[in-house]
């Protein structure tokens, strides 16, 4: 019983983080939940009036809406391409790719979008190359370029997520299956995917998580009221608080954090106190 | 024959689809003025064409010369982001580490509940979290200074995940032989710990610093006063009329980033692995 008294008392190397982090987000995160069943003053509960609000409410609705298209779009879009990457990267000879496929995740946004306006201008580079006149960015085609952006930003970063997994699954798998004469097909379909879906739900959550992030390029292509299309939950938010319409903000707040908290419960530190967990 | 010419190909368009907005920025800040104005008519006047022009028919340095020795806002907004990023990511990693090494070591259920929030935190968007974040700045009366940007940053939880991934490969046999002769935990954490967590902590470092040195949405809630704004609020406000200062400034912030990301690749590739790979 010595060993586990010993390991209690690591539990104190938590302290400085977990106190930071009840004063600045768990301890006012709480008082937002409690908040979001009260009136705006904060004086009379009224349960759960002002989640009924926020889920008649149209802003609500067409960011909600949005926001699921992005992410049910350019996710997919993000995985499977950097899939194919880094198959491409690690069997097919093109590691070069490697060594520059983190560079744009390192490019401020700021920075960024110079070069997005100067190609998607009404009179910038796409449209004076082939002599057409779209307004890329302020109508419904910045959905495209948004994902465009999205993509080009974060590629890189699944690329590699990606072939380390690829790197973990033994080279004997596929030497013994090319000696039985299977294609590169099937050697996809048989070792490299069943050897990647551990890490698949991991890698799924952070790109949900990183999608979330291209509010920066959105909101600096377009500003605060962009093209309907491109409106989504974080604008939605933004609005609000600029709007002082606390009551919603808070009510939605407790929603999408339910919302993660589920998504993120399979990739939860296993728990019970036994040692088995190291060697794991 | 043919399929080695198009993975050569694909080759270089991935690699130079990659690089291409950043050379485009360094194309920009070395163009003068005048060239600049003629290839980018159509976005500076609204008619006429635009056309990138892939290297300049006159490159200069004058643009570096007037925002470096002409423009005190740069260096203004410049040590705003450094001094902002530096203290983040150092109050990062004295809070992270340690609490990571608390977390490879100390199991149970409400270790694993604290685990369970840390990750919650750490993949939750700004937005969601912009209420509370006010709430605390607010009531600490820190609104309008730096202090409000760095504090709640330094409790990320993104660091202590990552730090923890690569405390949790470490074999058991070497608590075991430590435990032998000395029973201190923290020097158990100072002479195993923190020697094992240098490369993740180096990842964690890079990553945040990438991360936090590309910060937005907390600034503009924030900081009021422009003499406090770091460089991704003055960026967008360069006027029409400052065009080439913008390319010029854009080239400068982004350098520094891309250079540690490229010289420091393999920490890097490790780190983003370390995030998905099942220990």
């Amino acid at each position: 019983m010595k060993k586990q008294h010993t390991l209690q008392k690591d539990s104190l190397f938590l302290l400085p983080s977990l106190t930071g982090v009840c004063i600045f987000v768990l301890i006012p995160f709480a008082d937002v939940a409690r908040r979001s069943f009260t009136t705006l003053g904060g004086s009379r509960f009224i349960g759960l009036q002002n989640y009924r609000t926020v889920w008649g409410n149209a802003a609500f609705q067409l960011a909600l809406g949005n926001t699921l298209k992005f992410l049910g779009i350019s996710l997919p879009l993000l995985l499977a391409l950097s899939l194919l990457l880094a198959n491409l990267a690690y069997f097919g000879g093109m590691g070069l790719y490697r060594n520059f496929c983190l560079l744009p995740m390192a490019v401020p946004t700021a920075a960024l979008v110079f070069v997005w306006k100067a190609l998607f201008h009404q009179s910038g580079a796409i449209n004076s190359f082939f002599h057409i006149s779209i307004d890329w960015l302020h109508s419904s085609h910045a959905f495209a370029v948004l994902t465009a952006s999205f993509l080009w930003k974060n590629m890189g970063y699944y690329v590699i997520l990606w072939a380390t997994g690829l790197e973990n699954i033994p080279k004997s798998l596929y030497e013994a299956s090319s000696l039985d004469g299977a294609g590169p097909f099937a050697q996809f379909w048989h070792i490299t995917l069943p050897g990647l879906k551990p890490m698949s739900s991991a890698v799924f959550t952070l790109a949900l998580a990183g999608a979330f992030k291209s509010y920066r390029e959105s909101y600096l292509l377009a500003g605060e009221y962009p093209d309907k299309s491109i409106y989504m939950v974080q604008h939605m938010f933004h609005n609000w608080f600029r709007d002082m319409a606390m009551d919603k903000m808070y009510a939605a707040a407790v929603v999408i954090v339910c919302l993660f908290a589920a998504l993120v419960y399979p990739l939860r530190k296993k728990g019970g106190g036994n040692l088995d967990s190291f060697h794991a | 024959m043919i399929r080695s010419t198009l993975k050569t190909l694909l080759l270089l368009i991935l690699c130079g689809l990659s690089l291409l907005p950043i050379f485009l920025l360094w194309v920009g800040s070395i163009t003068g003025k005048h060239e600049l104005a003629l290839s980018l008519a159509g976005i500076l006047e609204g008619q006429g064409q635009t056309c990138f022009p892939l290297f300049p028919a006159f490159p200069t340095l004058r643009g570096y010369l007037e925002v470096l020795l002409d423009t005190p806002e740069f260096y203004v907004v410049f040590w705003n982001s450094v001094k902002v990023t530096f203290f983040i990511v150092a109050g990062q990693l004295l809070t992270s580490i340690p609490a990571a090494w608390g977390f490879s070591r100390w199991h149970g259920a409400f270790s694993s509940f604290l685990f369970y929030l840390y990750t919650i935190l750490m993949l939750l968007p700004f937005q969601v979290t912009m209420a509370s974040n006010y709430l605390v700045v607010d009531r600490l009366g820190i609104m309008d200074s730096h202090a409000a940007i760095i504090l709640p940053a330094v409790f990320s939880t993104f660091p202590v995940f990552l730090t923890y991934r690569y405390f949790i490969g470490i074999p058991e046999e070497i608590f075991e032989a430590f435990s032998l002769d000395s029973s201190s935990h923290f020097r158990m954490f100072w002479h195993i710990g923190v020697p094992l967590a240098a490369p993740g902590a180096k990842a964690a470092m890079l990553l945040c610093t990438i991360e936090y040195w590309n910060l937005l949405e907390q600034p503009l809630l924030f900081l009021k006063t422009p003499s406090l704004w770091v460089f991704s609020l003055y960026l967008p406000n360069i006027g029409k009329e400052n065009a080439p200062y913008a390319f010029v400034f854009s080239f400068l912030v982004l350098f520094p980033m891309c250079l540690a990301s490229f010289l420091q690749k393999e920490t890097l590739q490790k780190g983003i692995g370390a995030m998905a790979l099942k220990q």
